[in-house]
């Protein structure tokens, strides 16, 4: 496999990994779990049994720009590449820690960096935060948040640019999630609908409208205009307005990747 | 060259961009842009080829394409092709039907008026004239051989290569013309048993006696013609059918039509276009049953629809029988958007269409020089639907031209949208034969869901169904301070007398039945309502109507096009086809939100005239 091959393949396995964990970060073991026997053969892994932690390391070399490894309470994590606070906003979307108090005890980050995270995020109102009557800090979206991240994860494409090969595999990679994506929810159809897409992957929305733009322009696919009184009003908020104020309803796939 | 202050004068008075829908595709249509659309416009062509080739073998199409992807035009541009295409065919452009229950009654009226009607620009023959004369010539022939005659042979001949040409011609002395029909009935149904005797005895007086063509034409359209005229076309009285009997009688010529058609014409390709309109279980089963009696009985038939993909995928797929879905999955065509040169061409032919006598620097002025990188950053998406390629060229001339954006309400949009259909009627009367169906449908837009303001509103409007044969609204008026005043609509486009006779004697028991009531009887003026003595007892039925309290409305020229204009912005609107800049796609609820807006005034006298009625506290 070619440095460029490899690169796009990893990306591959580890935003399949993401996906079937729904979490913006997993521990090296969790991601063995969200892997399939073929895709650990193809990395370079044993088929079972005990993995070890610097052998997934170095399989996952070079790990995509779109992710990175930290460690944290003797675990070694894998984490998309984006800002703490992002991770965060995902997180607390997810609604699996309500309390600052699991938060610090789930979220890999260090106490004093988590505090400073939160305060930024409760200052620019991302976050709202209220006292429980057992007088536990409960951290929520602020409604307007809530709105704006629906649904919302990052994607691989959002990451620093800095090598052109790296962010050439990494857009390839998000388009084959695109496309695959598409054909999930397709079921045969050459006109397939936006916010089937769009709920599929899970990617944030401005992302989402991002890679979809980029898509039309480079003719991977076209974007159908269509009649949004027939979609409801959560469906047609997850179709595509373009910047001309075009709606679009359905797309078709016109390209191989 | 032309100052760039006349061109821009030019454009804004005749701006090529304004209007984004192709409207009848049987009218004159934009130019066509090289390329597009074209793959589908060749499978269909090599697929009448192979009809003509192998009539017994079923087939149906179907063309996906979402609003504003060009497919009207590309029905345009199939009916242009129709007669100079290497293998010629007839076609009809069909509009869904309202009633259900009328589905092949409809089908048989719309193929024979579209086949009656002459399309091209300054054409003098129909479609079926082509048909007639074919026969004609074949029947004169033949009687020729069997009396010895050369010498009307050697004549009959000479039109081989025009047939519609000899249906102008006096063959034959006056007094000939009912044996030449009987004849030619007799020599076709011994040719074909299949034949339905009366279809073919009509025909060929609509052949061999010009004087009959009109009262044929409407036997031939299914409908229920008078005594008088069954007395002139010598044919059983279809009155007392029933609605099922009718559609039987319906299938059976369609049958007979394909059976000439195949024999001395060309196949029949049928267009159904804007099936969003079809709604409710009953209709999309009968068009089921439509497209089964088109593609898999009959051999010179051939029924392509078109439908907008999200409504297909969300709708039809999933309803449509496994037959059905199957017939038109075998021919299934998507048409694909503008890339980015026919994006620019279309811009340079609709540029051309207004500055065709204009000499400019360059086929793309104004846009080009100066604003090439915008247009193109409009245009930067690899496909992309004409319509939207229109908006966008027509949103960048405004500001080329200095002119504000031409922001309009919704109200307004379709105001001017009614306005344009009410002239593209007017202008082709024809293509939209009498339908009650269609006048309730536009009655019923008119009358519901009127806001406040108004004199009056109506609730509780509900159809009346039964055998009967013309359409029974009722609903109750509801004026300030006022009790509300039940009120009755009969709409009717019946040609015979106990049909005309029923709807009115329906109008006077309800105005009896409720002494406060108001009635209403609306008739589309091309039905003739015969004076006495021909009518004697209908006239006095409708002297005891009126006398009742009840109002006529006869639609004349002049104001039955509003109301078929209104079914036919209903219509477009399903479609998705009415669209604005910054309003996006019009949905109906707006049209029934703003109907009694947009057609009221002194435009419109025949709907001013039912709201002075309706508004007036008394009958």
């Amino acid at each position: 496999m070619s440095k460029g091959h490899r690169t796009t393949y990893i990306c591959q396995v580890l935003a399949n990994a993401f996906k079937k964990h729904t979490l913006d970060f997993m521990t090296l073991k969790q991601f063995i779990r969200f892997t399939s026997v073929s895709e650990r053969i193809r990395l370079g892994l044993a088929k079972t049994g005990n993995i070890k932690q610097d052998d997934v390391k170095s399989a996952l070399t070079p790990l995509p720009e779109t992710f990175r490894c930290l460690k944290y309470k003797n675990s070694q994590y894998l984490v998309r590449n984006v800002p703490n606070s992002d991770l965060l906003v995902g997180y607390i979307q997810t609604k699996r820690s309500k309390t600052f108090g699991q938060l610090n005890q789930h979220f890999p980050l260090k106490k004093n960096e988590l505090i400073k995270t939160v305060n930024t995020l409760l200052e620019k109102g991302i976050v709202q935060a209220k006292l429980s009557s057992t007088e536990k800090l409960i951290l929520c979206l602020s409604a307007k948040t809530a709105k704006a991240q629906k649904p919302g994860r990052p994607v691989p494409a959002d990451i620093p640019k800095t090598n052109a090969e790296s962010r050439e595999a990494d857009k390839k990679a998000s388009i084959i999630q695109f496309r695959q994506a598409y054909d999930a929810v397709s079921k045969g159809s050459d006109y397939v609908f936006i916010h089937h897409i769009r709920r599929n992957l899970k990617w944030r929305h401005s992302q989402f409208d991002k890679m979809l733009d980029t898509l039309m322009v480079e003719g991977y696919l076209a974007a159908h205009p269509g009649n949004p009184g027939d979609l409801a009003e959560d469906e047609v908020d997850d179709a595509y307005e373009d910047e001309f104020g075009d709606l679009y309803i359905t797309v078709s796939w016109r390209k191989a990747v | 060259m032309t100052g760039e202050k006349n061109i821009f004068a030019i454009l804004k008075t005749d701006n090529p961009f304004s209007s984004n829908a192709a409207g009848d595709p049987r009218a004159a249509r934009y130019p066509d842009v090289p390329g597009l659309g074209d793959d589908v416009f060749h499978g269909l062509q090599t697929l009448f080829a192979q009809k003509k080739q192998h009539p017994h073998k079923p087939c149906a199409a179907a063309v996906l394409g979402e609003a504003g992807s060009g497919k009207t035009h590309l029905i345009g541009r199939l009916i242009e092709q129709s007669q100079s295409a290497a293998f010629p065919y007839c076609f009809a452009y069909i509009l869904p039907f309202i009633d259900a229950g009328q589905g092949f009654r409809y089908l048989l009226r719309e193929i024979i008026n579209n086949l009656t009607h002459t399309y091209a620009m300054g054409a003098k023959h129909s479609q079926f004239d082509f048909l007639a004369g074919k026969i004609t010539i074949t029947l004169l022939i033949s009687a020729a051989n069997d009396a010895g005659s050369e010498k009307i042979r050697r004549r009959a001949l000479k039109f081989q290569s025009a047939p519609p040409e000899i249906l102008n011609r006096r063959f034959i002395p006056e007094v000939m013309k009912a044996n030449m029909v009987r004849y030619g009935t007799d020599c076709l149904l011994k040719r074909n048993s299949e034949l339905h005797p009366a279809f073919v005895n009509v025909l060929l007086q609509y052949c061999f006696d010009e004087s009959k063509r009109i009262a044929a034409k409407q036997w031939l359209m299914g409908r229920v013609t008078d005594a008088r005229d069954n007395r002139f076309l010598n044919v059983c009285d279809r009155s007392g059918k029933t609605p099922s009997e009718l559609e039987q009688e319906a299938q059976e010529i369609l049958a007979s039509l394909d059976i000439l058609l195949n024999l001395y014409g060309r196949p029949l390709i049928v267009f159904f276009d804007q099936l969003e309109n079809l709604h409710n279980t009953e209709q999309i089963k009968k068009f089921q049953s439509m497209v089964f009696f088109l593609s898999d009985i009959r051999k010179a038939m051939l029924p392509v629809a078109f439908f907008r993909a999200q409504d297909w995928e969300r709708k039809f797929k999933l309803k449509f029988d496994d037959f059905c879905s199957g017939r038109f999955k075998a021919n299934l065509s998507d048409l694909k958007g503008c890339n980015r040169r026919q994006s620019l061409e279309l811009i340079r032919t609709r540029l051309g269409t207004a500055l065709d006598d204009v000499e400019t620097s360059n086929e793309m002025y104004p846009f080009y020089p100066g604003y090439e990188d915008k247009l193109h950053k409009m245009l930067r998406a690899q496909e992309m639907h004409p319509r939207q390629v229109i908006n966008r060229a027509n949103s960048l001339l405004h500001e080329v031209l200095h002119q504000a954006p031409n922001v309009r309400t919704p109200e307004q949009i379709l105001e001017n949208a009614l306005e344009l259909r009410i002239e593209e009627i007017r202008i082709n009367f024809d293509h939209y034969p009498p339908d009650e169906a269609r006048l309730s449908l536009a009655l019923e837009l008119y009358l519901d869901n009127r806001p406040d303001i108004y004199p009056y509103h109506v609730t509780d409007i509900t159809q009346s169904s039964g055998k009967a044969k013309f359409v029974f609204l009722s609903g109750n008026v509801n004026l300030p301070r006022r009790k509300a005043i039940p009120t009755g609509f009969i709409i009717d486009t019946e040609f015979h007398h106990s049909s005309v006779a029923a709807g009115i004697r329906r109008g006077i028991a309800f105005l009896e039945n409720r002494p406060d009531a108001k009635a209403v009887y609306i008739r589309d003026g091309r039905c003739p309502f015969h004076g006495p003595p021909r009518w004697e007892r209908i006239n006095a039925l409708l002297e005891t109507f009126l006398e009742l309290g009840g109002v006529t409305l006869f639609l004349d020229q002049e104001h039955a096009p509003v109301w078929y204009a209104l079914t036919r912005l209903q219509f477009d609107i399903q479609a998705g086809d009415i669209s604005a800049p910054g309003v996006g796609v019009i949905r109906l609820d707006y049209l029934k939100r703003f109907t009694a807006s947009i057609v009221d005034g002194d435009a419109y006298p025949a709907f001013k005239a039912l709201d002075a009625y309706l508004a007036s506290g008394n009958k």
